[in-house]
């Protein structure tokens, strides 16, 4: 049976108070209490304003058995689909391809992705050694084949999303990181960034010469721009004995307009030596931690890049508080971004409450032994905060002030659901585990149907 | 409702608005319900409701259904309120979590209509603007065409296929993991 759907964009008919006030004092008023009619009357009389909306749509077809919806509704329906969906429905037609390539509706789809799952989602590399030397201290002999396996709490099974093998070009991963869908991936050598949920991968060009010992890598969406920045601490020289250094920073900018992008220096170096380490991204901005051995009197806080203006500001650390023996470590919790402060059998979290504040508010204490061996990685007090602690992953009920296994990561069954194989664990000797989002977001050029720009792998 | 004879009357009466469907039949409803609609909401703080909302683009049967939605929800928004930070406090979370899922049975429920009545409600809750209502019905038709092939979607919705064979075939080479 057919249904007459009219077409509607969104504000026309608001925009129209005039003609609706008008047809309001048209309307026969009827007694209330016959007013619940069932029987399915149609608006047959479609007033000239549907009319005309109805001539401007695209796709009308015939005379139609089936609902026909602007491409506005289109855009509100397709943007709630998974990627995989998504990248099939791109030779729909010229209009779907259009919609599902505009960054705009890119941006909206990673909204929506964000809320889709009700557990959180996770990415699993494990990583295992091509060979074992004796005393290193942290391997130099990494399996460049890199495989990401989704995993979602709740499932005892992780699916292989990407597998890239990268033929002998790093000797050693070091911890990933995850924004908008987008992985990093820092070698001693390379850094990678790709989006596994559309097979994109780019591999960055070398940065400047690096005297220190440790790729120092963030990655972070500009949100003036709307573009991804990778940023990367170097010291172009560094002496640990005497205290001396010299140490800058620098941003590549994915999708640039430029074929050759290349990675830029800031206008200012940042006015502390940076640790080594993985940055946090929160809102825009890049977070450091200052390292403490270059430094005399070294200030009690961390270091803040945003992305925005490529600038540098200092966040002290809650209530003035020194380093001491306590670790700080920044965290993203509930929306927030937060500083666990770990003490032997505690920790704290602190919050920043967002609209530019610099005052940390004690937020909440996890209570359990062995506390600072946690590490926190999501979640809220209403669901529990996930924390992770080697392989395995804990979700802490503040209630009950309890942590329950969620997973082991050497006990999950990582399979590849195109081959029906089942990758081996045995030999794993370390996994990144990333909270994760998929997204729509290109880590290298798109191109339109026509187009030729290539790849660059 | 209001209660007959009491001075009260006035002020329930109130804040009542008259809804009236392009077949102009009338629904009363409270504000509370009524303003889950952002288009309403505009036209109640314009001061253009006297005498009833007239929606010339939705038929009795779909506002009917609307404002079963509406209602139930204005009841949860009322109750929700005060609890929105993720970081609430732990006494109310259980009355929270019970309130949730009587709220999602109420919306799976809801959504046991046949497609051209889905697409009725989708197009109702875009023009009254209402965000939780478009989610709920928009999401299902994701649902309902999650996995299927380009082919089976031109079908689905007489979607003329407009790209040049050169094109497609581009596409497809491009995206052809996703079709694995």
């Amino acid at each position: 049976m057919s249904s007459q759907v009219q077409i509607l964009r969104r504000g026309i008919p608001v925009a129209s108070g005039v003609g609706l006030l008008q047809h309001c004092t048209n309307v026969a008023i009827r007694p209330l209490n016959d007013a619940m009619d069932f029987s399915a009357k149609k608006n047959l009389d479609m007033n000239k304003q549907d009319e005309r909306v109805l001539r401007t749509c695209k796709r009308r077809g015939r005379r139609q058995s089936l609902p026909v919806v602007s491409e506005e509704l289109i855009f509100e329906i397709l943007v709630r689909l998974p990627v995989q969906t998504l990248m099939r429905f791109k030779s729909v037609c010229k209009a779907w391809h259009a919609i599902i390539s505009d960054p705009f509706f890119i941006r909206m789809h990673l909204q929506q992705s964000t809320h889709r799952h009700k557990g959180p989602c996770f990415l699993i590399t494990p990583h295992s050694l091509d060979k074992v030397i004796d005393d290193e201290a942290w391997p130099t002999t990494f399996s460049n084949s890199i495989s990401l396996y989704l995993w979602q709490e709740g499932q005892k099974d992780a699916s292989l999303m990407h597998s890239t093998d990268f033929h002998g070009e790093f000797g050693t991963v070091y911890p990933m990181s995850h924004c908008d869908g987008l992985v990093m991936i820092p070698t001693d050598t390379k850094v990678y960034v790709l989006n596994p949920a559309i097979g994109d991968v780019l591999k960055l060009p070398d940065g400047h010469k690096d005297e220190g010992s440790f790729h120092s890598v963030g990655l972070g969406l500009d949100r003036r721009t709307f573009k991804y920045k990778v940023v990367r601490s170097f010291y172009r020289s560094v002496d640990y004995s005497k205290r001396t250094y010299d140490v800058g920073m620098e941003v590549f900018t994915l999708g640039g307009d430029d074929i050759d992008s290349t990675w830029r220096s800031t206008v200012n170096d940042p006015p502390y030596p940076i640790q080594s380490q993985v940055p946090k991204y929160f809102e825009g901005s890049v977070y450091w931690d200052i390292c403490e051995d270059l430094l005399e009197n070294p200030p009690h806080g961390f270091l803040k890049f945003s992305l925005e203006d490529e600038t540098f500001s200092f966040i002290c650390y809650p209530c003035g508080q020194s380093k001491g023996d306590n670790e700080f470590m920044l965290t993203e919790l509930g929306g927030q971004l937060c500083l666990a402060q770990r003490f032997p059998t505690q920790i704290v979290i602190w919050v920043l409450p967002s609209g530019g504040s610099h005052r940390w508010v004690r937020l909440y204490v996890i209570n359990l032994l062995e506390a600072w061996t946690l590490e926190p990685l999501l979640g809220t007090l209403k669901d529990g905060i996930l924390v992770r602690r080697g392989n395995y992953l804990y979700r802490y009920d503040g209630i009950l002030r309890q942590a329950r296994e969620v997973v082991c990561a050497h006990q999950v069954t990582y399979k590849n659901p195109k081959e029906g194989s089942i990758y081996e664990v045995k030999d794993v000797f370390y996994f990144n585990i990333i909270p994760y989002v998929e997204s729509l977001v290109r880590v290298t050029r798109a191109r339109s149907p026509s187009g030729s720009s290539a790849p660059r792998v | 409702m209001a209660s007959a004879g009491s001075g009260d009357e006035k002020a329930a009466a109130a804040a009542m608005i008259t809804l009236i469907s392009s077949d102009n039949e009338k629904f009363e409803v409270t504000e509370a319900t009524a303003t889950l609609s952002q288009t309403i909401r505009h036209m109640i703080e314009d001061g253009c409701t006297d005498g009833g909302v007239p929606l010339p683009n939705v038929t009795s049967k779909i506002l009917a259904r609307v404002i079963e939605y509406c209602k139930k929800h204005a009841t949860a928004a009322a109750g929700e309120e005060g609890s929105s930070s993720s970081f609430s406090d732990a006494a109310f979370l259980e009355v929270d979590r019970a309130f949730l899922e009587e709220l999602e049975e109420f919306d799976d429920a809801f959504l046991e209509v046949d497609r051209a009545t889905l697409f009725d409600l989708i197009l109702a809750a875009n023009y009254l603007d209402i965000k939780g209502l478009l989610n709920l019905t928009c999401q299902k038709v994701a649902d309902s065409v999650k996995g299927k092939t380009p082919e089976q979607i031109r079908e689905m919705y007489n979607i003329v296929n407009d790209l040049t064979p050169e094109e497609e075939a581009e596409i497809r080479r491009e995206t052809q993991w996703a079709f694995e």
